[in-house]
Formats: structure tokens, C-alpha cells, sequence
């Protein structure tokens, strides 16, 4: 049975709220898209900017909260909890994109990424907004300084992403200019009768749109560069505080287990971003391509390890049995 | 030779293959369980699956020959190219190439060249370009200007080119880093064990092959608790542990997770707990007839099947279970035993209305000629605690590598280098219109959108002035 997660207690009424608002503005950024006018992509930003001040304040409830009955760590231990933190540092990054680079396409693919992770915190059966006790491995403020700067990095990740997205259309529109004409051409074609082009017109429409919204490609380029190499920086951050916790609670830094492995295989994956720069014949399409294939194995090593890989980092299975 | 092999190994491209190979070895490992046991993987992956697994070394992958390997062959690569540059860019860090024809040259596809003619002139054009690219790039390093003829000057600015050191300290923290996992991963170990509650232990299982190794000392389970939530979810494992040396207990102390115990270099911690299958009953015999109260009753653990002694009228007794119990009943009795023989029927137990004080476990009560009591009291369950014995190495060493990796990393994206030269040239006599040729040009260490920008802007405005 589905049960959507609200509750004013523990704060998690406000995010459902900031829930719907993320929706709003995703919408809002939608009719920005196809429609060009700035106002509704000022109102959407508004509106992000809005849900983030509310997220805030749910957070310092819930945590006031969590305090109070009697759980003395920050409530960011389980898949809920990690999946709105996801929500907020994308709004956040969003937020600070906006305000250096100016990009309002961006807001579509981060309100949307943002959209994602609320709708599986608030109604996935997975998810439940209650607080409950940690294990006794995660009780300790290692654990708070490994999770933000993780989901720094997270979200970072998630933004060069959006960007790599911008910046593949755009490549393409320029690189093969053929090929995009015909699509423009397709668009104008396209019968809204046919059962098949009512399916695609939209997104032929949203691609064009894309490419008329977005920055010039060498900034994009850049965005991308910078915004990796911030996420870079913080899972760096993020892992060895992970090990340094592990080998003060447990003995050992490093023990092979799927997530850090995963988290390796993510710094792996960033690490030949940043010197693929470096390499004859690797322009700047393939790193915008390393960015996008990043953020699968970033989600991947976020949700996908614990669904379907069991191991230490466990979100999914809340009051599993400890094995640490 | 020696230069071909050089080149092989301080390239780039070998760094991000070695990259590539090395995650995909890792995620084969996080494919397949690695260090269960030989039986589970029989179950899970059949006999021949999993003797190909085996020997493809997939079991125990991260130490597999080939694992290592790759990791040799990166830090190889790392030690290679950082030898190769690191002079270099030192050298061009302390004594850079100033000349303009050699950069506009050598570093074209990033350069940013801009050529613009003014009547204006040298000196007055230099001035000009000075105050325009001030704000950006500080004072110009060096500054030529032939102040006889007034022909001919450059001025040449370079920012941030210190930080080009700053991915060779990355790369030199990398290495750092992979130093102290070798050093740990040859001077140290770590195993682990479990120890009953009253046992005393020596020897441990490392983990990556379950090898036992000889501790330097005995480690006695002193005693296990578990504390709980409300709501039944663990809230902590403590366990009170004694190291012994030579049957002396010199140092008791209580560990629990995040909290471990280090002796003599050797780390202890609290990993998991559990219980072994209880294998005896925790019968309560009573005498009836005795009226003086220290002899009345005597607790015995009773394995099912075997003859215990009550100690009373020389009667024998032993605990089993019914074969095929009846539903809703209790499905243990007790038979009574004189001369080697089984007499009576067996005796039923019934439940008492109280509990036991511990466990809050029914009590179960059934007796024999009004002589003796049976009570059952619940089943005697040994306790271990798992814990996790660490050789402590010094690990340090890996983390002030990532200490320093971790600031070289910022001052590698966040401080680039930036170099600009200007130069005025007059033209050629022959020219009627005497004017002067002014280059700018603009390198950065990052072909950044943001910074060829910046440049127009500040040439545009330099451009306002002549
Ligand atoms: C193992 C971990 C490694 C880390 C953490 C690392 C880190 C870095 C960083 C942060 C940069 C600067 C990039 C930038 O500023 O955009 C860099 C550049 C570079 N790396 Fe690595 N690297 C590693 C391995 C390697 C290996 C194995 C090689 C072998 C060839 C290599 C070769 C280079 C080269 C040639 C540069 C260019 C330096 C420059 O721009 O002046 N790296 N690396």
C-alpha cells in the first residue's frame, strides 16, 4: 500500500510540502521551456529558492526532533532521510548555479532530478519518514561529516550532468548540423493525428527549445569542468573520513565492501575525467559523456548497491540485522 | 629503449586504461561475495562454477595476482610521469619562457591572440594596456620598454604559476596514500573471532582467508550484554574482555563499537554477537522431603538423552523430547532412571503461572513421587561476542597522504595558471601611415570559456583608450 510520508512531528509534512513546490517549479520551468518567457522561469526560481528555506526549516525540526526522542545523532541515516538530503544539496547546487552561470534550461533537468528523489522519499513503500534508531556502527559524528560531504558531492554530480545533457545537444546541433535540421524538419512534419509523432513532437520540441535556451558550448564546457571538479573535491572529503571512521570504529579503512567499492569505482570514474582533459583525441564531447555515465554510476553506487547489493551501507533495509 | 618505455609509462592514455581495467576487476568483486566460505560458494554457484570462479581467482579477487598488478602498474605509471615533469615545470616555474614568439607557437590551440594597430605611441600604448589588465593580472613580471627610440616594448604577466606545482603534490599524496595501504597491507592484518562468554581464545581467522594467526596473548570473554531500544532494535553491544599473558589477567575492559580496545599494538573491536544453538536445559531439581533449605534444589544443564544424577535417593533422571510431540503440548518430559533402567511412564511437565526472573521465560514444573521437582527454567544458551582483532600498523601514513592530496586537489582546480604578453612593435618603415602593431596574447593552463571572456573584456577596454 502506498503511504505518503507526512507527518508535522518529525518535519516531514514541510517536506511534502517543499515536495509539491519542487513540482510547481518543475513545472514552471516546463512552460518556461517551450513557452521562452522569462516569467515563468523567474516565478520557478522563486519557488525553488522557497522550498529550499522550507526544506531547511524541516530539517532543523526533524533533527530537534529526532534530539528529542532521544536520538542523539542528525536524522540522516535512512533511505528517507538521504533522499530529501539528496533533494536539498540539488536545489542548493542548482541555486548556486543560477546565480554564477544563469542557466534557466538547467532548471528543468535539476527541478526534475530534484522531483525524482522527493517522489521516492515521500510515497516509495521503501521510504518511511519515521525516525527510528540507528545501529550502533552509525552512531557517531563521523557519520555526520562523511554524509554531507558525500551528498556534496552527490549533488554536484547530479548538476554536471544536467550540464553534460545541455551540452551533448548543443555539441550535436553544431557538430552535425544535418542531422538536427532533419529533426527540425521532423518536427514541422510531424502530424499530430499520427499516434507516433504525438509521442515524439514533444520531446523533438523540448530538444530544440534546449538548444535555443542554453549558454554558448564553451561555457557549458567550463560549468561542467568546475562543477565536477567540486564534487570530485568533496567525495575525496567524503571517502576518507569514511575510512578514517572505519578504521577508528572497526579496525580496518578499507574492507572491500560493495559501497566503498562503488565509491571507488566513482572516484575512478571522475579521476579519468580529469585527466581525460589531458589526452590527445579526447575533446570536450567525451568528457561531457564521462560526466553523464558519472552520474549512473554516482546513482548507482547511491541507490543501487543498497537495493540490490546488501552490505554494511544498507539504506534499503531499515532494521536489518547489524553486519558490520 | 629506456626512453620508448618512458614515454609508455608517463602517458595519460596507459593511466586512464589502467583506471578503466582496475574499476572493472572492482566491480567483478562486488558482483560475486568475496571471502565466504568454500561450502557456501558451492552452494550458491554449484562445483564447476565454482572452480572456474576459483581459479579465475574471482573469490578473492582484491588479491588476486592481477589486482595487484594493475595497481603496481598505476603507481608505476604515477612514479614515471611525475619523474619526467616534475623538473620541468619546476624549471618553468622558477625561470619561465618569457619569449613571446616561442608561446604564441608552442601553445596555439589555447591561446587567446588579438592583434590591433593605434598611431599612438609605445610607451604611452603600454600604459594603456597596463592599466586595462591590472585588475586581472596584477603587475606585469617583466617589462620591457626601449625608452631611447620609444619603439619597441612588451610587458609579459603571469598569475597562479606556482600552483602548477599543485597536481604534482596531488599526484605525490596519491602516492603517499598507496605507500601506507602497501605498508598495512604487508606489516598488519586483520582477522576476527568469536569468543563465548567465559572462554579464553588465542588464536584468530584472518579475513581475507580465514588462516588462523597466534595472538601474542589470550583474550577472555569476561561477559556480553546487548542493550535494546524500546522498539526492540539494537542499541549497543558491550562486551568486558581480560587480555591475559601467562595465565594473568592484566588489563579488563568493557569494549563496545566505535569504542575498541588496543594492547601491545593489537586493536580489538566489537564487530556482531550471537548465540550458539542452545544444546542443554536448564533444569531445576527440588527436593520435596528435605526441609533444610541448603540442599533443596540444585540447578543442572541437561542434554537431552543423557543421565544425570539428582543426587537425591540415588535417583537418576534425563531430559528429552517427545519424537512425534502432540500439538498444543510440551513436547520435553523427564524419565526417571534406577539400576541403568527406565522406570515409570515418562513424566509430564505442566506450565507454573510465573516466570523466570531473567528471560521472562515460562517455567515448566512436573515431579516424581512427591519426592522431586523438575522445573524446567528455560534453556542454557551460550553467548559470543565477534569481535574483530586488528594488527594496528601505523596508518597515518595514509592519512596524511590524503591530507595532502586533498588540498593539492583544490589548489589544482581552483588556482590556474595564467599568462599574458603584450607587445608593440612599429611597422615597417616602408609603410606610409606610421603606426604601431600591438599583439596581446593570452595562454591559460585551462581553455576556460570564463577567461578567454575576460580577456575581450579587458582588450576592449584597452581598446577604448587608443
Ligand atoms: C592515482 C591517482 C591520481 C590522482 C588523484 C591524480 C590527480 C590529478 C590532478 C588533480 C590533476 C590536475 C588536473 C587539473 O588541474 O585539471 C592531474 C593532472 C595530471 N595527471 Fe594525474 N592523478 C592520478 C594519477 C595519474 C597517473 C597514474 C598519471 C600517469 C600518467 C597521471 C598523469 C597526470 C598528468 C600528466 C597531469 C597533467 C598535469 C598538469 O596539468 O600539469 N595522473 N592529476
Amino acid at each position: 500500500m502506498i503511504h505518503i510520508n507526512a507527518s508535522i512531528l518529525d518535519g516531514s509534512f514541510y517536506f511534502t510540502i517543499s515536495f509539491l513546490m519542487i513540482i510547481l517549479s518543475f513545472l514552471g520551468y516546463f512552460l518556461y521551456i517551450f513557452t521562452e518567457n522569462k516569467l515563468f522561469s523567474m516565478a520557478s526560481f522563486i519557488i525553488v529558492i522557497t522550498a529550499f528555506a522550507l526544506q531547511t526549516f524541516a530539517f532543523i525540526i526533524r533533527w530537534r526532533y529526532s534530539y528529542h526522542i532521544g536520538i542523539d545523532l542528525p536524522p540522516l541515516t535512512d533511505l528517507y532521510d538521504s533522499l530529501v538530503f539528496f533533494a536539498y544539496v540539488i536545489l542548493l547546487g542548482f541555486i548556486l548555479l543560477k546565480l554564477f552561470y544563469n542557466f534557466d534550461s538547467l532548471g528543468f533537468i535539476m527541478t526534475f532530478i530534484a522531483m525524482a528523489s522527493m517522489a521516492f522519499a515521500t510515497i516509495s513503500p521503501l521510504a518511511t519518514s519515521a525516525i527510528e534508531p540507528s545501529i550502533p556502527a552509525l552512531r557517531s559524528y563521523w557519520l555526520l561529516y562523511h554524509i554531507i560531504s558525500l551528498f556534496l558531492a552527490y549533488g554536484a554530480f547530479a548538476a554536471s550532468f544536467g550540464i553534460a545533457i545541455l551540452f551533448l545537444i548543443k555539441y550535436k546541433q553544431i557538430h552535425n548540423p544535418k542531422k538536427s535540421k532533419n529533426i527540425n524538419q521532423a518536427a514541422n512534419k510531424a502530424n499530430p493525428l499520427k499516434f507516433l509523432s504525438i509521442l515524439y513532437y514533444p520531446f523533438i520540441l523540448l530538444y530544440r527549445q534546449f538548444i535555443k535556451l542554453s549558454p554558448p558550448i564553451e561555457t557549458l564546457d567550463e560549468a561542467i569542468y568546475k562543477v565536477v571538479v567540486f564534487g570530485f573535491l568533496f567525495l575525496s572529503i567524503g571517502i576518507v573520513i569514511g575510512a578514517a571512521w572505519a578504521d577508528n570504529a572497526w579496525g580496518g579503512y578499507w574492507s572491500w565492501d560493495p559501497k566503498e567499492t562503488w565509491s571507488l569505482i566513482t572516484w575512478i570514474t571522475y579521476a579519468i575525467f580529469i585527466h581525460a582533459r589531458l589526452t590527445k583525441g579526447w575533446n570536450e564531447k567525451k568528457m561531457a559523456w564521462i560526466a553523464v555515465i558519472g552520474f549512473a554510476v554516482v546513482i548507482f553506487c547511491y541507490l543501487g548497491v543498497d537495493l540490490i547489493i546488501p552490505g554494511l551501507h544498507s539504506y534499503a533495509t531499515p532494521g536489518s540485522t547489524p553486519i558490520l | 629503449m629506456l626512453s620508448k618505455l618512458n614515454k609508455f609509462f608517463s602517458s595519460v592514455k596507459l593511466a586512464i586504461i589502467l583506471f578503466i581495467l582496475i574499476a572493472a576487476v572492482s566491480i567483478v568483486g562486488t558482483i560475486i561475495d568475496q571471502g565466504d566460505t568454500i561450502s557456501q560458494y558451492k552452494i550458491i554457484y554449484g562445483n564447476n562454477v565454482f572452480h572456474i570462479l576459483y581459479w579465475l581467482g574471482f573469490l578473492n579477487i582484491y588479491n588476486s595476482w592481477y589486482f595487484i598488478g594493475l595497481a603496481a602498474l598505476l603507481i608505476l605509471t604515477l612514479i614515471v610521469s611525475s619523474a619526467n615533469r616534475t623538473p620541468k615545470i619546476i624549471k618553468e616555474i622558477i625561470n619561465p619562457d618569457l619569449s613571446f614568439d616561442t608561446a604564441l607557437q608552442k601553445k596555439r590551440f589555447k591561446a587567446q591572440y588579438i592583434t590591433l594597430q593605434s598611431s599612438k605611441n609605445t610607451e604611452e600604448l603600454l600604459t594603456f594596456a597596463e592599466k586595462a589588465f591590472r585588475k586581472n593580472f596584477g603587475n606585469p613580471i617583466k617589462d620591457i620598454r626601449n625608452k631611447k627610440d620609444n619603439k619597441t616594448g612588451s610587458l609579459f604577466y603571469s598569475k597562479n604559476s606556482i600552483f602548477r606545482i599543485s597536481p604534482i603534490i596531488a599526484h605525490l599524496g596519491a602516492l603517499v596514500v598507496l605507500t601506507g595501504v602497501i605498508l598495512s597491507a604487508v606489516l598488519g592484518y586483520r582477522s576476527y573471532t568469536n569468543i563465548k562468554v567465559g572462554q579464553t581464545i588465542q588464536h584468530s581467522y584472518l579475513l581475507k582467508n580465514n588462516k588462523p594467526v597466534l595472538l601474542p596473548f589470550k583474550i577472555k570473554l569476561d561477559n556480553y550484554v546487548s542493550k535494546y531500544y524500546k522498539d526492540g532494535m539494537p542499541k549497543a553491544y558491550i562486551s568486558t574482555l581480560t587480555i591475559m599473558k601467562k595465565h594473568i589477567g592484566v588489563l579488563t575492559k568493557t569494549i563496545r563499537v566505535n569504542h575498541p580496545l588496543t594492547y601491545d599494538g593489537i586493536t580489538i573491536y566489537q564487530a556482531s554477537f550471537g548465540h550458539y544453538k542452545p544444546t542443554a536445559a536448564r533444569i531445576l531439581v527440588l527436593n520435596l522431603k528435605l526441609k533444610n533449605k541448603k540442599n533443596k534444589k540444585a540447578l543442572i544443564y541437561a542434554t537431552p538423552g543423557k543421565i544425570y544424577n539428582s543426587k537425591i535417593n540415588n535417583i537418576k533422571f534425563s531430559f528429552n523430547f517427545f519424537k512425534k510431540p502432540k500439538k498444543n503440548s510440551i513436547p520435553f518430559y523427564i524419565s526417571i532412571i534406577k539400576n541403568n533402567k527406565k522406570i515409570g511412564p515418562p513424566l509430564i511437565f505442566q506450565e507454573l503461572p510465573y516466570k523466570t526472573k531473567k528471560g521472562n521465560m515460562p517455567l515448566f514444573f512436573t515431579k516424581y513421587n512427591n519426592n522431586i521437582a523438575f522445573i524446567f527454567a528455560g534453556v542454557k544458551t551460550y553467548y559470543y561476542s565477534g569481535v574483530e582483532i586488528t594488527k594496528n600498523v601505523d596508518t597515518d601514513i595514509v592519512w596524511i597522504g590524503s591530507a595532502i592530496l586533498i588540498f593539492a586537489l583544490f589548489f589544482s582546480f581552483f588556482f590556474n595558471q595564467q599568462s599574458l604578453w603584450i607587445r608593440v612593435t612599429p611597422s615597417e618603415p616602408s609603410e606610409k601611415d606610421k603606426t604601431n602593431k600591438i599583439e596581446i596574447l593570452a595562454i591559460p593552463h585551462k581553455k576556460f570559456a570564463s577567461f578567454y571572456s575576460m580577456i575581450d573584456k579587458n582588450a576592449d577596454e584597452f581598446k577604448k583608450n587608443i
